[in-house]
């Protein structure tokens, strides 16, 4: 049970950053590969407050919203705008110099040791139903069901929603109806951004801070999308959690060295079988 | 549209440099590069050089599949070191002989290659850029699992020099084999880019949907690609086992796959030997890999977002258009980047005429006939097909029978579904349902690079020109699979290849002749004004020599006589026995150049018949075109009681 509910909260983490991929991918029609960084830079500056400025834990998410938001806005400018739709392809390239650059400003910042980040509040296991789990788990697990239920009918009743999906279906298109497509990118790759930000306390007490674990989230986070389908909120959750479960009971009844070969193994059946993801039934468009 | 004789032929370099070419330079460069060592140059540097000629392979695959072809692989590390590996194990095992263990490495690396693009490709670049990265996550794990033959974390050592033919390579020759390996697979690559195969790359780059239509299945080719860029890898991966003699999963991580994608984005993502340029920076250069800092994180990724950005539309095509300016002087140093358009080989053209033209039509679209009289019989049907787009009914129900000879015009106000028929017909979409037939071949159902290769040829509303080609090779890639040389012929330059190769520039050089563009054959096709890029998209239908010919709003953007002109294109085209049909809004234009005409309003036929019938029914024109048939300059008055139109719910014909 136990290794339920770890499996469950490393889910949650992957599902959380999958949503964030998912904003910008619905909004902007683009992967920003910059996105786990921006959750890594979350996780630094709520180390940053409590433990470096002494600082109220809590304080972390208020630091960890404005930092990441600021940073989303950078990107967005320097690196997405000036080429998205432009030049074909480019926008892979930049969105991966900034995630590194991130990389690097981390170690420079804060070495390359892994922090211990505290948690805000009771870090006393609680036992449900004769396994333990961590209070930050388990709110870590409550966020990975709430947001994506939030963003899913967000999505499909606001107008900011359906004017996001508009845009990354045809940006042309949008644009003649009155959508402005740039503000739109915009507010999704920094909403996105400081969402991860916002995340730091909450996540960091089980990621610690690590100036590299940006590219591993990265790569589990792609797994759950792919399981739960490229543009959709409630799949980013299945997947996510189910990347979660996969890990854990690997790790616990094979070997560690398994855990990615497996997971590398169900991408693969999943991108040949059902390259929309088992929850989706929207079409990705191949050509 | 009088086709202006092109005046200056590339005039043949005359004196000392008289049958040079650019490719004697690089084969010069090549063997003072290997012999270097015998040359002075110490053993610290030799073995510098060594690594720049590994990082040179793997750094080239990146190109190859990023840079010409605009996939993303991330998982180069990995490819490098299953080569690695493999070569190592071989080489303790007594199966230590360079060829071989090159062999057995470049097919590892084929495997591993589709094993990520497979899978990784079924989804957009970004989805191959993460399945990529994902195998060099899984090489510590790998050579974990497989510890009795990695040595695993204990690293593998004792790996011996390199032998060739039972001889063991001294340091100065195992220099050499770097030398050769990495001179070899350039040359490849070059004459790969440089070939019909390079130039399909650059319109896969372009346009899905054109690569298609030009009967090349997208994901295939990009598979293909893929896999040819991960060969380098493999090799180098080979090469490293013997320089190194020791192998650790340390070796392949996350920061040599930023370094190699830094160096190809810095020595020029879209260039040959550029490659060397960025391998160089990347082992010698200021951003030394070996002395990996926490601060070269930020530099690469900086030099990352400032490559990515250069990219961009001005910089980098200045640059370009600099070494243009460049290289058309003086040719000779076009070694440095032989992808310049203006610079590709090409064969004498000799001064054009306009009746030699039009017989040339004739000859391309029919070789071997003579006289008027078609053999083509095949008639194309089309039966009550529908196409649905969610809630949304595009086509209900359309027939229409289309003789060869014959030109059958499509019109009717925008959204009618017009473009969406020639799109179910050239099988980009599939309809809901009903049949398109070729003669006795069913169309439908059929993928759209399938029905392309049974002779369906199409243009763009808004053309579709890929980047870096010139006019006469834009217009030639359309030949590419009806006229097809594998890809190793095309890599050796056989007799074959060229004999394709000279048919292509003689159909390039009608096609363009019969449109008019003669004078911009050797233009940068992409960078044409849009009128011109639409008669470059009709001068490449025609050169396929297609049976079937879709034309959607060839007319639009072009002047009155250009416009005559292609009227007088596409009658001929039928004359030679095409099925043409031509979905136009110039009602004139079509008026004249038409034998049937079907008008088109949500989904459906409303009315068919010949001009006579459509022009003497003005209801329809008020209807269906917004407006009566504007007074045709010299056509008279209305034909007032000419013959009825057909008119009908139900689709005419």
């Amino acid at each position: 049970m136990t290794t339920f509910f770890s499996a469950l909260s490393t889910g949650a983490i992957y599902t959380l950053l999958a949503l964030g991929f998912n904003v910008v991918f619905v909004s902007a029609g683009m992967f920003n590969f910059a996105q786990a960084q921006f959750m890594m830079v979350g996780t630094f500056v709520s180390y940053w407050v409590a433990v470096q400025l002494h600082l109220p834990v809590a304080l972390g998410f208020a630091f960890g919203l404005v930092i990441g938001f600021s940073l989303g806005v950078i990107e967005e400018r320097v690196a997405i705008r000036p080429v998205l739709g432009k030049v074909a392809h480019a926008e892979l390239i930049t969105t991966i110099g900034t995630g590194i650059i991130l990389d690097g400003l981390a170690s420079l910042l804060w070495g390359t040791q892994p922090f211990q980040v505290p948690f805000f509040g009771s870090i006393t296991p609680i036992k449900i139903a004769g396994g333990y789990v961590d209070p930050d788990e388990v709110i870590v697990i409550g966020a990975a069901v709430v947001v994506p239920i939030a963003l899913e009918v967000w999505s499909r009743n606001s107008l900011l929603g359906l004017a996001c999906l508009a845009s990354s279906e045809d940006r042309q298109a949008a644009m003649v109806r009155g959508i402005n497509t740039r503000r739109v990118s915009l507010i999704a790759v920094a909403a996105a951004a400081g969402f991860a930000g916002l995340l730091g306390p909450l996540i960091g007490p089980q990621t610690y801070a690590v100036y590299n674990i940006g590219d591993t989230l990265a790569i589990t986070s792609f797994v759950a999308m792919a399981i739960g389908g490229f543009g959709s909120y409630l799949g980013s959750m299945a997947g996510g959690f189910a990347v979660g479960l996969i890990e854990q009971f690997s790790v616990r009844y094979l070997s560690a060295e398994y855990q990615n070969v497996i997971l590398f193994g169900a991408l693969v059946i999943l991108l040949m079988l059902r390259p929309a993801g088992l929850f989706s039934s929207a079409r990705v468009r191949v050509v | 549209m009088a086709a202006t004789a092109s005046p200056a032929m590339t005039a043949a370099p005359r004196g000392p440099l008289a049958g040079y070419r650019p490719v004697h330079l690089a084969v010069v460069l090549l063997l003072i590069a290997a012999a270097l060592p015998w040359m002075g140059l110490n053993a610290l540097w030799v073995r510098e050089a060594e690594v720049v000629a590994i990082f040179t392979l793997i750094v080239s695959g990146t190109n190859l599949s990023y840079g010409f072809a605009g996939e993303l692989s991330l998982g180069q590390p990995a490819i490098y070191a299953v080569g690695a590996y493999v070569a190592g194990y071989m080489a303790i095992h007594d199966a230590n002989d360079l060829l071989f263990t090159l062999l057995v490495g470049g097919v590892a690396a084929v495997l591993t290659g589709l094993i990520v693009g497979i899978p990784g490709l079924r989804l957009a670049s970004w989805s191959l850029a993460m399945v990529s990265f994902f195998i060099v996550l899984l090489v510590p794990d790998l050579a974990g699992m497989l510890q009795q033959y990695t040595g695993g974390f204990n690293d593998m050592t004792g790996i011996p020099s390199a032998e060739l033919f039972g001889q063991l390579l001294t340091p100065g020759e195992f220099y050499v084999a770097c030398i050769v390996v990495a001179g070899a697979w350039l040359a490849f690559e070059r004459n790969l880019v440089l070939s019909r195969h390079g130039q399909m790359i650059r319109v896969l780059k372009e346009s899905p949907v054109l690569t298609e239509s030009l009967g090349s299945p997208v994901y295939w080719m990009k598979v293909k690609v893929y896999v040819l860029g991960s060969i380098p890898a493999g090799l180098a991966g080979v090469l490293f086992a013997y320089y190194d003699q020791f192998l650790s999963p340390t070796t392949f991580g996350f920061d040599v796959a930023v370094g190699i994608l830094a160096a190809s984005v810095l020595g020029g993502a879209q260039s040959i030997y550029g490659a060397i340029i960025g391998a160089a920076l990347l082992q010698v250069g200021p951003f030394e890999f070996a002395s990996f800092q926490s601060y070269s994180l930020v530099v690469y990724g900086a030099m990352l977002l400032i490559g990515g950005l250069l990219l961009r539309d001005g910089i980098t095509t200045r640059a370009r258009a600099g070494l243009t300016w460049v290289l058309t002087r003086w040719p000779a140093l076009a070694v440095v980047d032989p992808t310049v358009p203006h610079l590709m080989p090409r064969a004498r053209r000799p001064a054009d005429s306009g009746v030699a033209a039009v017989g040339g039509l004739a000859e391309l679209l029919r070789p071997g006939a003579s006289g008027p009289a078609g053999q083509e019989t095949a008639t194309l049907e089309i039966e009550g097909v529908t196409r649905r787009f969610g809630g949304v009914q595009a086509l209900g129900g359309v027939s229409m029978t289309i003789r060869p000879g014959e030109v059958t015009a499509v019109i009717g106000p925008n959204g009618s579904g017009k473009t969406t028929l020639l799109n179910v017909i050239s099988g980009l979409v599939s309809p809901s349902s009903g049949v398109v037939r070729l003669g006795d071949r069913t169309l439908s159902g059929h993928r759209a690079h399938q029905v392309a290769r049974l002779g369906v040829a199409r243009t763009f509303q808004t053309p579709v020109i890929p980047v870096g080609l010139t006019t006469a090779e834009a217009v030639a890639t359309s030949r590419f699979h009806g006229d097809h040389v594998g890809l190793l012929p095309t890599v050796l330059r056989t007799r074959r290849y060229r004999a394709a190769r000279r048919r292509d520039q003689q159909a390039a050089r009608t096609a363009l002749s019969v449109t008019g563009l003669t004078a911009q054959a050797d233009a940068t096709a992409s960078a044409l004004p849009l009128g011109t890029r639409r008669r470059v998209e009709a001068a490449r239908a025609i050169a396929a020599a297609p049976r079937v010919l879709l034309l959607d709003e060839p007319a639009s953007g072009l002047s009155e006589a250009e416009v005559a002109s292609l009227g007088r294109l596409v009658r001929a085209v039928a004359a030679a026995g095409v099925i043409v049909i031509l979905i136009e809004h110039n009602f004139s234009f079509v008026l004249s150049t038409a034998d049937v005409i079907h008008v088109m309003s949500v989904g459906e036929i409303v009315v068919s018949g010949t001009p006579e019938q459509i022009r003497s029914h003005p209801e329809t024109m008020a209807a269906y075109l917004g407006s009566g048939p504007r007074a045709e300059a010299g056509s008279g008055p209305g034909a007032a009681g000419a013959a009825q139109a057909t008119e009908s719910t139900e689709p005419a014909l």
